[in-house]
């Protein structure tokens, strides 16, 4: 639809605007200065604080709000007409008198719209009569201060609340002078901690313990850099003083995340400070790890990985796809060139079977072919796997904004929830780990209705393999109504444009790459109508994909260490002892290794088993690019340096390099390198197959995939983490609960797989029924013990202890 | 087994305070059926709220906060929403009203023909202030802006009953009238 232009006339300027577009958003597009406190580009226009009137002069005269107005052909506008600046200092004035006044002293001093407007303007000499309204300050939640005597009633943390964070935990409640920004019945925040509302608020009302200060805005250095907890990749801004991370918030325009954060990204970065972190080298002497200087270290390492080379047992490379793009390169060449052998690979990490082993095969490219932000526009979208509220946040606050705004709808299939599922059309509760036939069914029905390209190579074949995943067969398999798949499909009809997400990450239950797959397939088939979207677990998959990290399975690598074929064994960021699923052996494994090195910022299981620990920079602590899911580059700036005798990835690799009198290039030619992914094809479609998966027996679905608060391993070195969400904790439907007569906090046993643990019950309606949501790992241990292969379904049995 | 009982005792009592009490039991089982029922028949979603509110306050008199939650969840929005809207308007209220709600007139016209006084009165028959509820239950009061009864001025509602013409004398009449039919009800059995 083409908007119709017009004329309007701006401080006596003929101007050209769209018919029916915002006022404000003109006005500022002409570089006037209209000052608001409520307004949010982000959010649906408000019209609260009546600091953006301008005067109209065409007839229909008054002061009206800019932000709330449509632009309408022939208006008249003066932005600086003195009864417009008298009327914006009237209501400064206004929101003054009920604000406590203590700016020398506020947190938020020097970075406060409020404060700056009224320096601005000024406010009236006399004083009207009117005396501030006490109210406590709420400190019952934790981390978020809330003081209603500062709050001017903006409105604009309740609106981010529900129309982004699609949470709705906080409102505006009563009415005039009573009116205040409180929770249901003034509960303490029991939300997912966003910070979407205090990174918002305009003045002081809301602040945040860790947070506290007192270091004034203006000494404090902005930096921005990405963050670096899931793949998604939203843009950071740090506020650092004394070489210490003072505050964490993100700017509205940022790209992709417009402004917007999760817990971990806005909270979880006290982790770098943890005291459980590695500061120094550990070299095992006697039997026991002791400390070393850097210089020991490295020539163990060294040393161990020439004898390899010499007695022709190569050495071998496990990194985690947290790598930078420079390290992955880095290390790549000192396995190939320094060390001459080809053992080199990621570990399994979300995301790394699905693009390889899924997308590349269909598409010719291991690559998602949509953005996350491409996926604003498209008609539908469908979700695949996981709650992206849990695995992948921004993708959910994505979801909820075209949702909660434009009416534009999208489907999640997963067995397990986290709280989108309310505002999916429709949500397809499925048996764990049946994506793959929900596609295979979707597939064959628009197949069937010939909306599919039938030149591809390897169609006839493909659609062949669907033929059996009637709509019967299927809703037996997935547990979905066939009026839901009959609502799914319709959606899809309807769409012009479609993105198809696969989410990724450990324990979820089902074949990642076999759903990829069918997905793949099926956005391979629809051309250029639809798009797919893989997000990987940790930040630079992509990045260590296209670096060429992916020579060898970590299967494959252990295999070959288990038959003793492996001399020097280096891991960096891996834990196969602690975090890999049990049935690949990772523990055996590494017992047969000539030589361990763990590259790590915490000693994990694995790091217990070495001969050699080094302690790693780790997320914001490194410089260096990535790649994003969709192929575009992300620069990594250091924010705060890294403790004192610990080094980036990319460093330790060049010591090591030097003692194998490796020249390696420098960061700047490395980049250069980055050729990024080959395309090795045309699209070609291969037969659809399934694995038979036991999803029948008895008890609760077992859950422990991510949680909002504990992405999986590293989280759990961040005390404010697991403040919020203490992992001993097991989450339940209140109809189970009630079911199996339990209360909040009544200690329960799960029971499975001959294995047990011991959990304090919480009710929360976001968890399926059916279903418990179990921290994948605890710092002790955790629900990885139920589990034993990759996208295993898990039963188990709950009793009040 | 990692922690053990007293860990855990600990640990969830400073992440999640005591434990909460349900308060869903309390609520008129009446009142959950309304809901469905309107919800069932008028789709719609957030556009029914205020007409929803309606009928279960017209029903049960008041609008419980387990309500408000199940009306928040069957209407698809977040339950402070529903009850800054509840909050919002002066007919919403959240706490139990009287068998006979008694709303005194404040509109003009009653205004000016000594409402105040009425209400003065009527507080001290029932042993009420504006805005209270007889421990039994058998009277609230309240004061409302115009009931659109002017001619009757001072007037006053008894439910949905317009009562005009006040006097004292007649209040004290009503209110006995209205305490003894209440008495006979109990003895003679459920209403």
């Amino acid at each position: 639809m083409k908007e119709q232009m017009v004329t309007i006339t701006v401080n006596g300027r003929q101007v050209e605007a769209e018919q029916g577009g915002n006022l404000l958003n003109l006005l500022r597009s002409l570089d006037l200065d209209i000052p608001t406190l409520c307004h949010d580009d982000r959010l649906t226009p408000y019209g609260g604080c009546r600091l953006c009137v301008v005067e109209r002069k065409d007839g229909r005269g008054g002061m009206i709000p800019a932000c709330s107005t449509p632009v309408q052909r022939g208006m008249a506008i003066e932005t600086q007409t003195e009864a417009v600046i008298e009327s914006r200092r009237r209501n400064l004035q206004m929101l003054m008198l009920n604000h406590r006044m203590e700016c020398p002293v506020c947190e938020r001093s020097g970075d406060c719209r409020f404060q700056e407007l009224i320096y601005l303007y000024g406010t009236p000499e006399e004083q009207l009569p009117f005396e501030l309204i006490r109210r406590p300050i709420d400190d019952s939640s934790p981390f978020i201060l809330r003081d209603p005597e500062k709050c001017i009633l903006c409105g604009t943390c309740v609106r981010l609340c529900d129309e982004i964070q699609g949470v709705g935990e906080i409102g505006m409640v009563h009415r005039g002078l009573e009116a205040t920004v409180t929770t249901l019945l003034e509960r303490p925040l029991d939300c997912e901690f966003c910070g979407q509302c205090v990174n918002a608020c305009p003045v002081g009302a809301l602040i945040v313990r860790p947070y506290i200060s007192g270091i004034p805005a203006w000494i404090r250095e902005h930096r921005k850099s990405i963050c670096s907890w899931c793949s998604c990749g939203c843009e950071l801004d740090a506020e650092i003083y004394g070489g210490k991370i003072v505050r964490v918030s993100s700017d509205p325009t940022s790209e992709p995340n417009a402004g917007t954060l999760c817990v971990k990204g806005w909270l979880g970065w006290d982790l770098l400070e943890s005291p459980e972190r590695l500061r120094q080298p550990l070299i095992r002497k006697e039997g026991r790890l002791r400390e070393c200087s850097w210089s020991e270290a490295i020539e163990a390492v060294a040393a161990a990985m020439i004898r390899g080379r010499d007695q022709a047992k190569p050495a071998a490379a496990v990194a985690s796809s947290r790598l930078t793009n420079e390290d992955a390169l880095l290390l790549g060449r000192l396995i190939t060139e320094g060390l001459g052998s080809d053992w080199l690979g990621l570990g399994p990490d979300g995301g790394l079977r699905a693009l390889k082993e899924g997308v590349a095969p269909v598409l010719g490219s291991a690559r998602s072919t949509i953005t996350l932000s491409e996926l604003r526009d498209v008609d539908y979208v469908l979700v695949l796997r996981a709650d992206p509220g849990r695995t992948h946040p921004l993708l959910k606050r994505e979801l909820i904004r075209r949702h909660r705004q434009r009416k534009l709808p999208f489907a999640m299939a997963a067995a397990f929830t986290g709280g989108l599922e309310r505002h999916a059309r429709p949500f397809l509760g499925i048996l764990p780990g049946s994506e793959d036939i929900l596609l295979a069914w979707l597939s064959r029905e628009l197949a069937e209705r010939g909306l599919l390209d039938e030149g591809l190579e390897g169609y006839r074949s493909w659609v062949d393999s669907l033929k059996v995943w009637t709509t019967e067969k299927t809703a037996e398999r997935t547990g979905v109504t066939a009026e839901r798949l009959e609502e799914l499909l319709q959606h899809m009809l309807k769409a012009e444009k479609l993105g198809i997400v696969v989410l990724t990450g450990h324990a979820l239950p089902g074949d990642e790459a076999g759903t990829t797959e069918a997905a793949a397939s099926l956005v391979a088939a629809l051309g250029r109508k639809a798009g797919l979207l893989v997000l990987g677990e940790k930040t630079n998959l992509q990045g260590c994909l296209d670096s060429g990290l992916t020579a060898r399975a970590p299967e494959e690598i252990l295999e070959a260490l288990a038959a003793s074929k492996i001399g020097c064994l280096y891991l960096l960021g891996e834990d196969p002892v602690g975090s890999w699923p049990r049935s690949m052996g990772g523990s055996e494994a590494l017992e047969k290794a000539d030589f361990v090195v763990v590259q790590d910022a915490f000693l994990t299981q694995s790091a217990r088993a070495a001969d050699v620990v080094l302690p790693v920079a780790i997320l914001i602590e490194r410089n260096g690019t990535g790649t994003s899911p969709d192929g575009a580059l992300r620069r990594y700036q250091r924010l705060v340096d890294p403790p004192a005798g610990v080094l980036q990835d990319g460093e330790i690799i060049r010591t090591l390099a030097q003692c194998l009198d490796l020249k390696l290039p420098d960061d700047d030619d490395l980049f250069e390198e980055m050729g990024g992914v080959k395309d090795e094809g045309l699209p070609h479609l291969r037969p659809f197959s399934t694995k038979p998966r036991s999803s029948g027996g008895e008890g609760y679905f077992l859950d422990a995939s991510p949680q909002l608060f504990h992405s999986g391993g590293t989280t759990v070195h961040s005390a404010r983490l697991r403040e919020l969400s203490p992992d001993i904790v097991v989450r339940m439907a209140p109809e189970d609960a009630r079911a199996a007569g339990l209360e909040n906090g009544d200690t329960v046993r799960i029971v499975g797989e001959g294995r047990e643990m011991l959990l304090r019950a919480r009710l929360d309606r976001c968890v399926k029924p059916g279903s418990l949501v179990v921290p994948w790992r605890t710092r002790e241990n955790g629900a990885s013990r139920f589990i034993t292969r990759e996208g295993e379904v898990v039963r188990v049995r709950m009793r009040r202890s | 087994m990692e922690g053990g009982e007293s860990m855990l005792e600990e640990n969830y009592e400073i992440f999640y305070g005591a434990q909460e009490k349900s308060t869903r039991d309390e609520v008129d089982p009446e009142a959950w059926r309304i809901v469905d029922e309107y919800v069932a028949e008028h789709p719609g979603g957030q556009e029914q709220l205020i007409p929803l509110l309606h009928r279960v306050q017209g029903k049960i008199g008041y609008l419980p906060f387990p309500i408000q939650e199940y009306v928040a969840e069957k209407l698809g929005m977040s339950p402070v929403e529903v009850y800054s809207v509840v909050s919002f308007y002066h007919f919403f209220t959240t706490t139990p009203r009287g068998r006979y709600q008694l709303k005194v007139c404040m509109g003009t016209a009653c205004f000016v023909n000594n409402a105040q006084t009425i209400c003065d009165i009527l507080g001290d028959l029932v042993g009420l202030e504006v805005g209270g509820v007889t421990d039994d239950r058998l009277f609230s009061l309240e004061q409302v802006r115009c009931i659109g009864a002017c001619g009757l001025a001072p007037a006053m509602m008894v439910n949905d009953e317009v009562h005009g013409h006040l006097t004292p004398k007649e209040l004290r009449k009503l209110i006995r009238k209205l305490k003894s039919g209440a008495r006979r009800q109990e003895e003679g059995g459920p209403e």
